[in-house]
């Protein structure tokens, strides 16, 4: 196992690339060595915001905040609780004995989260592997562009990245995708300097997924910008808004 | 009835998993000041700060189930979801980015609570120790987690070699770090 220890304040300053990051995040859930040397540099990194002086928050922002949350709730027609501790202190002796049947549920429940862990560690291997592939690959002469969200996809994201070293053919990393509605697709679009607006990939959102790849069906040569957008179908121009787009080009730089 | 302790962290990311919003509440109260001081200061504006705060506490709001406290504390999770999130809005800015110390002293702090003066005491250490860092190194660091650079734009911006950048960032966080150190052997007991 190659550390990275090298990269770690890099990494924990936010200033590496989003593969770089990418890959030192993946090390990091495998390698306690590195986790620990992770955190002590973060407990200093997350230090760096209390030398800021103090901004009076806006008064709205605590309640806009309580009612987008509240308003995920209503779907799922889950009545919001008064909180946990509070709620604690009212218990009664039935629902003590109903409290002590759930956890014998939980145990059970638990038993087969550790298998899902152990999947889910096995499944992170996979994709710091394939991380890596794709580092090199772009190392060797690979393009990349980052999507960032616009308005409501503010915080969702996607890479497009072309490693050219291994034959892999272009597919994009998206992190934090918004779920959609029915009917509605993401349609991945490369860009020409002539402004044509070539379909590269149509999709949609896999539930409870942090980061989705999707592949390029359309050669990325001659297109020097990429864009998302929402549409009603997989084929057709394309109609709906631009939800994400890249900003810049960036260059292939050697290795060094 | 007694007073309770307000709940530790650990317990208010476990009632946000399960959808509580008062724990979602709590979290605000104990976090929102630091969260936004750090988004208004990688953004220099309010309305752009607000929209990071807000969506990082939703994030949080949404991902609480999936939180590791092997991978870090929650104020540290926290303020990662906020850095990030305003860092990648300010990638979307071209044409500006706050130069690192002037944008951080031009909003006096007006929060004159005692909660605020034992936390002024504490975070002068951490802003005494930044400033007593030589200037390259302290610019490094500013710049990349409050401008959002990466290693390789420092590396042009101050017409370095990526090794030093690197290494003004070790040795001013290894520096920083000492100071913390000392602060916590002086102050233990106040967590």
């Amino acid at each position: 196992m190659t550390h990275v220890t090298d990269e770690l304040e890099l990494y924990t300053l936010g200033a590496l690339a989003p593969l770089d990051a990418a890959r030192v995040a993946a090390h990091l859930t495998e390698c306690p060595v590195c986790r620990e040397q992770a955190h002590a540099i973060e407990d200093v990194i997350h230090a760096l915001p209390e030398t800021l002086p103090a901004s009076e928050v806006p008064a709205r922002l605590r309640e806009r905040i309580l009612a987008s949350a509240r308003a995920e709730l209503v779907p799922a027609r889950v009545t919001p609780r008064e909180s946990a501790w509070t709620a604690r202190r009212l218990v009664q002796p039935l629902q003590v004995a109903v409290t002590v049947a759930s956890l014998a549920v939980a145990v059970l429940v638990l038993g087969t989260q550790n298998l899902q862990l152990s999947r889910d560690l096995t499944e992170l291997r996979n994709e710091r592997n394939e991380y890596e592939t794709i580092a090199e690959g772009i190392r060797q002469g690979g393009r990349w562009w980052y999507m960032t969200g616009k308005d409501e996809w503010a915080g969702s994201g996607g890479t497009l990245i072309a490693p050219r070293a291994d034959g892999r053919p272009p597919f994009v990393l998206f992190h934090d995708l918004k779920p959609l509605p029915a009917g509605k697709v993401y349609t991945v679009w490369l860009v020409n300097d002539q402004n044509m607006w070539v379909r590269g990939a149509a999709f949609r959102p896999e539930f409870g997924k942090d980061i989705q790849s999707v592949d390029v069906t359309a050669p990325i040569a001659g297109f020097d910008r990429c864009a998302v957008t929402v549409e009603d179908s997989a084929w057709g121009r394309r109609a709906g808004p631009i939800v994400m787009e890249s900003r810049i080009v960036v260059p292939t730089t050697p290795a060094n | 009835m007694a007073n309770t302790p307000d709940p530790a962290d650990d317990t208010l990311i476990v009632a946000l998993a399960e959808r509580d919003l008062g724990a979602l509440a709590s979290l605000y109260d104990r976090y929102s000041r630091l969260s936004y001081a750090l988004a208004y200061r990688i953004l220099g504006d309010g309305d752009s700060a607000e929209d990071v705060v807000h969506d990082a506490f939703i994030s949080a709001w949404r991902g609480a189930a999936s939180y590791r406290r092997e991978r870090g504390n929650v104020r540290g999770w926290l303020l990662s979801i906020v850095h990030h999130r305003a860092v990648d809005v300010l990638r979307r800015k071209t044409t500006f980015r706050p130069a690192p110390l002037e944008a951080a002293s031009e909003r006096p702090s007006d929060d004159d609570t005692a909660e605020a003066a034992e936390r002024n005491v504490e975070h002068q250490t951490v802003r005494e120790a930044l400033e007593a860092l030589p200037p390259a190194q302290r610019r490094t660091i500013e710049l990349a987690y409050f401008g959002g650079y990466t290693h390789v734009e420092l590396a042009e911006l101050m017409g370095v070699p990526l090794g030093t950048v690197k290494g003004r960032m070790r040795i001013g966080l290894q520096k920083l770090r000492r100071a913390l150190d000392a602060q916590i052997g002086a102050g233990e007991g106040q967590r």
